[in-house]
């Protein structure tokens, strides 16, 4: 076991940066597109057809092309708090006409913050990514949908809440979230926290689509379609997790009812992805702040975590990856 | 040499933005639509006709500032306050034009006969805002203060 783990750890170190999402394009190295996108920092967006061609004139692929633009707008564009607790609360205050009158002159000053501040929400982001990407001359469109986070479509009916984006490359469609790829709020001081995401550029569907269900159920991209209610009630994914590859197995929901004294085998696969050196399940104690670490279990590509609950309650289960979530559950104890 | 190229290049856009602060959208535009022209003059392809128009939103209202260019080039020019535009160089038959303008999606249109030709171009597609935010925080059963606080209040 002590073997298996050391050389689990070795090959994290030589995994790292590399991920299955872009393994069409294994021969593509994004350095010279990253560096062109960091010789702009705050360029103008008074005129997007003079910074597409900035970005993307010195490179002659495509998918490095879009990567400069990617990255471009995933460095240089913040997210908007304000902006998205004014959206979020107006949208469940107005209905009909006065929502769209409102959402009119919103959206006028979404576009004009982003242009001033280079601030924005989801939309913005993937109207930049769209709009450089045409300059170029690559076929790029927004996918709206449900995006799936620990404050957002965890159960429910479902709300249409993010927008991401679809590009296609050498004949092939691709999915990327230029907002996810940014950086992340930080909830409790209700500020953006910069720090640039590879997981969400070029994405495997089948990874993407845990965490993203399109309105259009076209741009899925994958064959077997999981339906919206499924996708709703999964268990809950994290960034860690498509940088690992981590599909859940069992349970297959999120929330789960079991009896007193019930041993549950918390399952997933693992696929391409970033090799880890440390599993473990943690459990939250809704009734004290107490959290601890249970066992693991490995065997090929597929792992098993266990734990017999004793005590009656709810739980937040979390699986863990080298200190990073990858996978939560909610558990009842009757 | 190409790092030192990419170098020029980043000074170039540094001393244009310093140099033409004020209109910094239409500025290097207006270099490299002479540079552009020039390079149309010595491959022979001025022989075509002017094109101008108007440009207006969905309301039907005229659209300031919107850019236009051939597509591929950056032979370019925007529309003035009333939304007209009258495009610099000559055009041919079959060449692109793109229109593009923050919050709308970029629209293209092909420049159509020999004789002079004025354009009306509606954009019709705005944006609708969706407003989710980069979250990747770890979900929690429990209810945090400030959640406990905003419930109350």
């Amino acid at each position: 076991m002590r073997a298996c783990a050391s050389a689990l750890i070795i090959v994290s170190f030589v995994a790292t940066g590399v991920y299955g999402q872009l393994s069409d394009f294994n021969g593509n190295d994004f350095t010279k597109a990253d560096s062109i996108a960091e010789m702009y920092p705050r360029y103008s967006l008074g005129n997007l057809k003079v910074l597409s061609d900035k970005l993307t004139k010195p490179l002659s692929t495509d998918v490095e092309k879009f990567r400069a633009i990617f990255k471009w707008v995933c460095i240089n564009v913040e997210s908007d708090y304000a902006l998205f607790v004014e959206n979020k609360n107006m949208r469940s205050k107005l209905k009909g006409e006065k929502l769209s009158a409102w959402e009119k002159k919103f959206s006028a000053r979404v576009f004009s913050v982003l242009t001033a501040k280079h601030r924005t929400i989801c939309t913005g982001y993937a109207y930049l990514v769209k709009e450089l990407a045409f300059h170029s001359g690559l076929n790029c469109r927004i996918v709206d949908g449900y995006s799936r986070h620990a404050r957002a479509n965890v159960g429910g009916s479902g709300i249409a809440n993010h927008s991401w984006n679809a590009v296609e490359l050498q004949g092939k469609w691709y999915l990327c979230d230029p907002t996810w790829s940014s950086g992340t709020i930080d909830n409790e001081r209700q500020t953006f926290v910069k720090k640039f995401e590879d997981a969400y550029f070029l994405t495997e569907p089948r990874l993407f689509s845990q965490n993203h269900y399109p309105l259009d159920s076209q741009w899925i991209l994958v064959k077997v379609k999981p339906s919206l209610q499924k996708f709703l009630h999964a268990p809950l994914v994290y960034s860690a997790s498509l940088r690992y590859g981590v599909e859940p197995l069992a349970p297959t929901s999120f929330s789960i009812d079991v009896a007193r004294g019930t041993r549950v085998f918390f399952q997933f696969n693992k696929g391409r992805g970033n090799e880890f050196s440390s599993l473990a399940l943690y459990l939250e104690n809704s009734r004290t702040s107490d959290a601890f670490t249970k066992q693991e279990k490995a065997c090929n590509t597929s792992y098993s975590v266990e734990h017999k609950f004793l005590h009656k309650g709810k739980y937040a289960v979390h699986i863990v990856m080298d200190g990073a979530h990858v996978l939560t559950y909610e558990v009842r104890v009757n | 040499m190409r790092g030192f190229k990419l170098f020029s290049v980043g000074t170039a856009c540094v001393l244009l933005m310093i140099a033409y602060k004020p209109t910094f959208g239409q500025a290097p535009t207006v270099k490299e639509q002479i540079e552009s022209a020039k390079l149309r003059d010595s491959e022979g392809v001025t022989s075509g006709h002017t094109v101008s128009g108007i440009v207006r939103d969905k309301e039907g209202e005229p659209l300031a500032g919107v850019s236009i260019y051939v597509k591929g080039t950056t032979e370019g020019t925007t529309t003035d306050a009333e939304g007209h535009f009258k495009f610099p160089t000559k055009l041919k038959e079959g060449e692109i034009l793109t229109f593009s303008f923050m919050g709308l999606e970029s629209v293209e249109y092909a420049v159509m006969g020999a004789a002079d030709e004025y354009m009306e171009i509606s954009m019709l597609e705005d944006v609708t805002i969706i407003g989710d935010l980069a979250a990747d925080d770890v979900y929690t059963t429990k209810t945090g203060l400030r959640q406990l606080f905003r419930k109350i209040f």
